[in-house]
């Protein structure tokens, strides 16, 4: 049986995750955004 | 009704097999033919509506699948490989829904079905018949007809290998340039379908939508090569009687071959959004035997020079008049519109237009910048306005410049001559 | 303990205002879910109306009502409200009022986030149509007439005013896609009651789950896309600009990375909510659940290495030809596998036919369709005689309306009642899926036939040889169109009175929210519950 405190850090623990994985997502739409100003397809010669 | 098990246990050997190996139960039939009776007419009603519409339509089609004759050897392949594929299609379609109909009918509660708990296959016969449909749907997509599909490409693409003439096709905002580099002959092919007909002011003639001014003429038995680029925007290049179709984009030289076996006219169209001619887009090839193909180009080349001829000599203002007029209503009144009225917002009108009635060339007889003859020798980068010196004749220029800035209540009184425009290219 | 539990999650919410204000600045992801499904509705019907004006014109050859530039207006503002307006928000709506209690959560992770990704979509529809009214006041050139990806490169640097307004729009939608695809990651991975292991959960939320993965990845691509061709119109970059240098074939190639996995992200959800269905309806247990999480994996990962088969006659050397025509047939491998557990799912039940049954297996049938028909799509010499000709518009249309609007026709009927704690009319129920059957069949097997006999799409006038099937599609639309009219008396009379629903709603519903009364309390599962 946890106890109230420990319920208490579990909440705000699972907050903190929640937010760490979803700065890591909207990061990583930056990421892929900014790539496609790399002009990647062009780099790819099969596809001309 | 509750199901009756116990055939089930002391039914005939087939029946436990099928009931212990696919989940058929097949002890409850009496039952089930009593069901019949009330059979959902909703489910009858369903098959019976798509496959009467489908009837409905193959038999408005002119052949069963409805494809344009092939006449070239591409055409011919890819149109069988297209058969053999639908009726694959159709052969999985309706064995897969002879299956679910099956069990519609059949595993309905109203029958006394009993659910079953199973969550995946259980026998081995059972994986059998799971696993089957998949290995037989990878021999359909990788040999069966992906080994001929692999060679139709090949061969669609097989552009160089004993070609016997080259033509280059250049699309424009809404007309094709057709160039045999070999003859040194170049011409523009816009549609002939009068504006009349396309409003419904007229009735429609039987090539309606599909006619053109001036064909494309290839001769037959010849393995011709086609290159394509665009002036504009990204324009496609279709005849379906030729099974192909390729892009034509603007800084790239696309490629393709055709062979016609059958002498004809093949009618096709512009196969990529491309404004708001899109629809007006016409191809038409004239495929000829050989000889008269010989006789056609003897013909051009003497159009051409005589044309060369005609630039060099000075027209009067009427003969200029009437060529423009003729030029315009084939070349510029899909944009700028009968009367150079244009389209507000989208193709500035010509009357009393600034640019038509500005000064023509500079005290040095020079193009002005963004003056009449520099916009229609130029045209305007990033619009429909295209650089009509590619496309068109000294004395053609000469003459829509000068039609244009005496028509549609223009009056500036003054033209062009051909070799002016010779000699500023 | 519950107490405690109750006490941390209490402090989050209060009582919703009342009125307009409930609405405008709710976070509570059922309010949420309501209000993104009503909006896909409005969009459906707006989208509808513009492609009825664009049957009407094809209903006989010659130019009768609209000018050609109107007509490719009305068509790409259709793809566009249909796609980004309608069938995606209303799968984001399911998803916000389901998946929290498909898992046992209070509440999505983010229900700020949510709200913001909500309150997006109005302005960027907005965005569409304006430009659209203001051409009738002599303002602007009208609205995007480019086809709804745009894939014209040379064109698009020609448009008006519309194509920065659909740019804008576009960038709009991207945001909130992905802000509601963000939200359902982390709530998925973090909030799922104890023991709802991932292998448990239903195979809507997998759906979503995976479809989220698939904006995150293909959304930021169509932006950038949109972004870069924003300069190029105004701030003079060239990265498409052939005149300059740019490259035409570049945006295509970056469109369609964007573009195909689009296709899934609209149907995921509805693969994912389709097994929930067949298994009420055929008192079963979900047939295949592992094969069906792998195949929709499966699916998600080949929808990023096929793009180019949309542009096979766009002249890509040949060895590029070959492989998008190998790799595209294998989708057609863990798709067969959704269509055999489907099959498991109804085999040897007790099947009953209510409405949403009956979408269910009509989304089956015309599915079918239309995933067999994309079979021969990709083979390359074929595809030259297809592409961009009505077959193509009678294929995707057989996937978009007979897989995702069946699928979530099937959804809104068969959650309806737990939506709103009152039972539809049945007998209007089956009425509208046989007018829809009927209708939809009629609009679109003609259009396959003009495709085969040479008919290429977003044409606003046609050649005499194809007037037939275009006057059979045209009735066949306005039929269509007329009978989903009767959803909306249905939906209306449901909602006011209808006879009351029970929790359980279908005899054979199983899930979590079932187990809870109809319509929910406004806040649930607090305590998470008991999973086995």
């Amino acid at each position: 049986m946890m106890s109230e405190s420990n319920v208490i850090n579990e909440h705000v623990k699972r907050g903190r995750r929640t937010v760490q994985l979803a700065v890591a997502l909207a990061l990583f739409v930056a990421l892929i955004y900014t790539l496609t100003f790399s002009r990647l397809p062009v780099w790819l010669p099969a596809l001309h | 009704m509750e199901p009756d098990n116990s055939a089930i246990r002391d039914g005939h050997a087939v029946n436990k097999w099928l009931a212990r190996h696919f989940c058929i139960n097949r002890s409850d039939r009496a039952a089930n033919f009593r069901e019949w009776g009330r059979i959902e007419k909703r489910l009858t009603l369903l098959l019976v509506t798509v496959f009467s519409l489908f009837a409905a339509s193959l038999s408005c089609a002119k052949s069963i699948w409805d494809f344009q004759e092939p006449v070239t050897p591409v055409a011919r392949d890819s149109i069988a490989a297209s058969v053999d594929f639908l009726r694959i299609i159709m052969g999985i379609y309706v064995v897969v829904f002879a299956v679910f109909a099956y069990s519609i009918f059949k595993h309905r509660k109203s029958s006394g079905a009993q659910p079953g708990t199973f969550t995946k296959p259980g026998t081995r016969w059972q994986w059998a018949l799971a696993i089957s449909p998949f290995l037989l749907l990878i021999y359909i997509d990788y040999i069966w007809m992906g080994v001929p599909a692999f060679h139709a490409i090949a061969q669609m693409e097989d552009t160089r290998a004993a070609a016997e003439m080259v033509v280059k096709v250049t699309a424009s905002q809404w007309k094709w340039q057709y160039e045999y580099p070999e003859e040194n002959i170049r011409f523009v092919s816009t549609i002939a379908t009068t504006q009349g007909q396309i409003h419904n002011r007229e009735a429609k003639g039987e090539h309606y939508l599909q006619e053109v001014d001036n064909p494309l003429i290839l001769p037959t038995n010849k393995k011709v090569r086609i290159l394509l680029t665009s002036t504009d925007v990204i324009h496609s290049w279709w005849v379906p009687s030729f099974g192909v179709k390729r892009d034509a984009v603007p800084g790239y030289l696309r490629e393709m071959w055709v062979n016609i076996e059958k002498p004809g006219t093949y009618r096709g169209q512009c196969a990529q959004l491309c404004g708001d001619g899109h629809a007006f887009m016409p191809i038409v090839v004239e495929a000829v035997a050989e000889p008269q193909f010989k006789e056609w180009l003897a013909r051009k080349k003497a159009e051409g020079s005589a044309a060369e001829a005609a630039a060099g000599k000075v027209w009067s203002r009427e003969e200029l008049m009437a060529k423009g007029n003729e030029i315009y209503n084939g070349v510029c009144i899909a944009c700028h519109q009968a009367g150079g009225k244009g389209v507000p917002g989208a193709f500035p009108a010509l009357a009393g237009s600034k640019i038509v009635n500005g000064p023509l060339l500079d005290k040095n007889g020079l193009l002005i910048k963004d003056g009449h003859l520099d916009r229609v020798m130029n045209g305007k980068p990033g619009t429909a306005m295209q650089a009509f010196k590619n496309t068109l004749s000294d004395v053609e220029i000469a003459a829509i410049v000068t039609y244009e800035r005496n028509s549609f209540g223009n009056r500036m009184g003054d033209m062009v001559q051909p070799s002016q425009v010779k000699a500023l290219r | 303990m519950t107490q405690a539990i109750t006490a941390v999650a209490h402090d989050q919410h209060e009582h919703p205002p009342a009125g307009i204000m409930r609405w405008l600045t709710t976070t509570n992801h059922k309010d949420l879910g309501i209000l993104y499904m009503s909006f896909g509705a409005i969009m459906f019907f707006i989208g509808g109306v513009l492609i009825m004006a664009v049957r009407a014109e094809l209903l006989f050859p010659g130019l009768q009502l609209l000018s050609p530039g109107m007509y490719n207006q009305l068509f790409t503002l259709h793809a566009l409200i249909m796609v980004f307006g309608a069938i995606m928000p209303f799968a984001t709506g399911l998803n916000n009022y389901l998946i929290p209690l498909m898992i046992g959560a209070p509440d999505m992770a983010l229900p700020r986030v949510n709200n913001w990704g909500f309150w997006i979509l109005p302005f960027a529809a907005l965005l569409l149509l304006i430009p659209f009214f203001l051409q009738f006041s002599g303002i602007g050139s009208g609205a995007s007439g480019l086809g709804w990806v745009m894939h014209n490169t040379s064109l698009d640097l020609q448009g008006g005013i519309g194509v920065d307004f659909a740019i804008f729009a576009i960038h709009l939608l991207g945001l909130s896609s992905i802000s509601g695809a963000i939200n359902v990651v982390v709530t998925v991975l973090n909030m799922r009651a104890p023991g709802m292991a991932l292998m448990k959960m239903p195979l809507f939320v997998w759906a979503w789950l995976i479809t989220a993965f698939m904006l995150i990845l293909a959304m930021p691509v169509f932006s950038a896309a949109a972004t870069m061709l924003l300069t190029d119109r105004h701030f003079g970059t060239h990265f498409f600009d052939a005149a300059n240098g740019g490259d035409p074939i570049l945006l295509q190639h970056l469109i369609w990375f964007f573009g195909h996995p689009e296709v899934y992200i609209v149907l995921l959800p509805v693969w994912g909510l389709i097994p929930h269905i067949l298994a009420t309806f055929s008192r079963k247990p979900v047939y295949g659940y592992r094969a069906q999480v792998y195949a929709l994996w499966a699916i998600c990962f080949l929808s990023f290495i096929v793009w180019s088969h949309h542009m096979l006659t766009s002249g890509l050397p040949l060895a590029a030809e070959v492989y998008f025509m190998y790799s595209t047939m294998a989708i057609s491998i863990p798709t067969s596998v959704l269509v055999f557990c489907w099959l498991g799912a109804i085999w040897r039940g007790a099947m009953t036919f209510e409405t949403p049954m009956l979408f269910a297996l009509g989304f089956v049938a015309h599915f079918g369709m239309g995933a067999l028909t994309g079979l021969i799509l990709p083979d390359v010499a074929v595809n030259a005689q297809y592409h961009n000709s009505y077959v193509i518009v009678s294929h995707f249309h057989y996937t978009f309306f007979g897989g995702g609007i069946f699928g979530m026709l099937a959804a809104l009927y068969y959650w309806l009642p737990k939506f709103t704690g009152r039972m539809f009319d049945e007998k209007l129920g089956r009425l509208h899926f046989w007018l829809t059957v009927i209708s939809f069949n009629m609009t679109f097997i003609p259009q396959w036939f003009a495709g085969l006999d040479g008919m290429p799409r977003h044409i606003a006038d046609y050649a005499l040889r194809f007037s037939t099937m275009n006057f059979i599609s045209s009735v066949g639309a306005f039929l269509l169109g007329l009978s989903q009219l009767l959803l909306v008396y249905i939906v209306f009379k449901c909602v006011r009175s209808g006879p009351k629903a029970t929790g359980q709603v279908w005899e054979g519903a199983q899930g979590l929210e079932f187990t809870l009364p109809s319509p929910p309390p406004y806040h649930t599962f607090e305590t998470p519950p008991a999973v086995k």
